[in-house]
């Protein structure tokens, strides 16, 4: 790979090993919180994944404390457009792995906050252990999660998704759990058994099948829902332009 | 749902299935030869229980898969039959309700797959069976009841989307590992994420993950609505249900499944049509083949 950020500690990392891929987010001391470099060196890894043709499986995972702490909104707030770019570059990286072939599992450690619990969301197995903390404070902060709701609201429906984004605050991954946000639940110490029995299952299983099956559920979601998540991201970022946001989250950032 | 003391009914449900069957008529028996009885196909049995008859507080019917010593294995004509009966009884007035529940030590283990590597039509016909006999169950205009035990795999699993209450025991397996054998269980997507839904987090995971899963395990996603502790108290509580809902007024019964009907997408046909071409494109697929014939050779 020639890579330049490979001589420094790539943001993130792709590795492949037979038909199971793994994507780590690598910005550890911020808890993986998504800036607009970690989401380019995403979309990068992803390109190196290309089409994935050997590929069975891709683990989503976090280095560190926890699998992400969610948009890094601090480094973009006083550049004008920047947040844009960031929650468009969400929303791209979002659809990129819905839309890939391969079965896309999330394995949440720690904490999966705001739009590191949307791209959790978004991936098509979501595995966490009881003790983890998912959720979307978005609303307390006023902030609008908008890029995530198609994917909440797509997968544990319309009465949940509006109780779980409307009351903000985080959720225990037990909790999380139970409202179909993950599907799997472990203990901390079981989380990579519960990952690797998964990733076995599915490496062994017909790639064309994973595929197909997987191709007709996008179907099925419809079109809109991708179209939604995009218009999230400018629904979003209007409202972090505004008085209210700017005031929460200077209050937070200093 | 009232409550019922479900000990007590099957206490005396096991008392009845225990009794000679010249001891007095039980809606309880299913393999012994009764009154109202008929096999619309080899591997099938259908049953009329008509109100008035000993034990029988509603009238229902009892379609059994009938083919123990293959795990009940489907065939194209055993499914097509299964079709024609479902139609047939959704239109019999002497039918308030249908139980369908299978022989032997499970429900149902899926497609008759030495069949399908045997006729390449077979895996086509069986897809597009399945997915009529899902749509028969949900057009039906009559509560139908599914008692799932011991295993419900594959197609089998398929099936369970199709009933308005599924009963299973506890440690029944379910799921899709036909992954595994290259073929998609796409056919089952549109009637799963009906079943499971609102939203479609569950029925993506258990489409995706060829794994299987225990009734248990899968309750709380709205696949079985009612456990049982044993797999032989399946096939009794899945008829007590059916009588239960058998009894309710016809007419409203039939106004409630058509409007649910067209509100979820049951009668959506083309969803259907996609689900099923999704699984019909990999029907002649070289990993199809050769992972059944591994899978066929290393069968015991």
């Amino acid at each position: 790979m020639n890579d330049p950020e490979a001589t420094t500690t790539p943001l993130a990392e792709l590795h492949a090993d037979g038909a199971v891929a793994r994507l780590v987010l690598n910005r550890t001391d911020k808890r993986n919180a998504l800036s607009l470099d970690l989401l380019d060196a995403l979309h990068a890894r992803l390109d190196d994944l290309g089409a994935a043709e050997s590929v069975n499986a891709l683990v989503v995972e976090g280095a560190g404390r926890a699998f992400c702490a969610g948009m890094d909104l601090k480094a973009v707030l006083d550049e004008p457009g920047a947040p844009l770019e960031l929650l468009t570059r969400i929303a791209e990286l979002s659809i990129r792995l819905r839309e890939l072939p391969a079965v896309v599992v999330a394995k949440v450690h720690g904490a999966a906050i705001g739009g590191g619990c949307g791209l959790a969301v978004a991936c098509d197995v979501c595995l966490t252990h009881a003790d983890a903390k998912l959720g979307f404070p978005e609303v307390d902060l006023g902030v609008c999660p908008a890029v995530v709701t198609p994917w909440l609201w797509a997968k544990v429906g319309p009465g949940r998704a509006r109780r779980v984004l409307l009351q903000g605050g985080t959720l225990s991954g037990q909790r999380a759990y139970e409202l179909g946000i993950a599907d799997e639940c472990t203990t901390r110490e079981e989380l990579d058994g519960a990952c690797g029995a998964l990733t076995g299952r599915l490496a062994k299983a017909g790639r064309n099948a994973l595929a197909a099956t997987k191709g007709l559920l996008n179907e099925l979601d419809g079109a809109a829902l991708r179209e939604h998540v995009r218009r999230g991201a400018t629904l979003s970022a209007e409202v972090i332009a505004g008085a209210e946001a700017h005031e929460k989250l200077r209050a937070i950032y200093g | 749902m009232a409550a019922v003391d479900s000990a007590a009914l099957l206490a005396g449900l096991s008392r009845s299935s225990n009794a000679s069957p010249h001891a007095g008529y039980s809606p309880f028996m299913t393999a012994d030869r009764r009154p109202n009885q008929a096999r619309p196909h080899e591997h099938l049995l259908l049953t009329r229980h008509l109100r008035g008859e000993p034990g029988v507080a509603a009238s229902f019917a009892h379609v059994v898969f009938d083919r123990p010593e293959k795990r009940n294995a489907l065939t194209p004509a055993m499914v097509r039959a299964f079709v024609g009966t479902i139609d047939e009884l959704a239109g019999d007035d002497d039918v308030r309700a249908v139980c369908i529940t299978g022989e032997g030590n499970l429900f149902c283990a899926g497609f008759d797959l030495p069949l399908c590597q045997a006729d390449p039509k077979a895996l086509p016909a069986l897809l597009g069976s399945l997915s009529e006999a899902v749509a028969a169950m949900r057009r039906c205009v009559k509560p139908v009841v599914i008692g799932a035990h011991g295993a419900a795999l594959a197609g089998g699993c398929a099936l369970l989307a199709g009933a308005d209450l599924v009963v299973a025991d506890r440690g029944c397996k379910l799921g899709y590992p036909v992954a595994n054998l290259g073929i998609s269980p796409a056919v089952s997507a549109p009637s799963l994420l009906t079943r499971l839904g609102p939203g479609s987090g569950a029925a993506r995971r258990r489409l995706l993950d060829p794994g299987l899963t225990t009734a248990e395990e899968a309750a709380p996603h709205n696949l079985i609505d009612v456990l049982v502790e044993l797999p032989e108290d399946v096939a009794p509580r899945a008829q007590l249900e059916s009588m239960r809902l058998a009894k309710h007024p016809p007419a409203a019964v039939a106004a409630v499944k058509r409007h649910v009907a067209s509100i979820d997408g049951s009668s959506d046909d083309e969803r259907r049509r996609v689900g099923l071409g999704a699984s019909l494109s990999l029907t002649d697929d070289a990993e199809y083949h050769s992972r059944l014939g591994a899978f066929l050779a290393g069968r015991p």
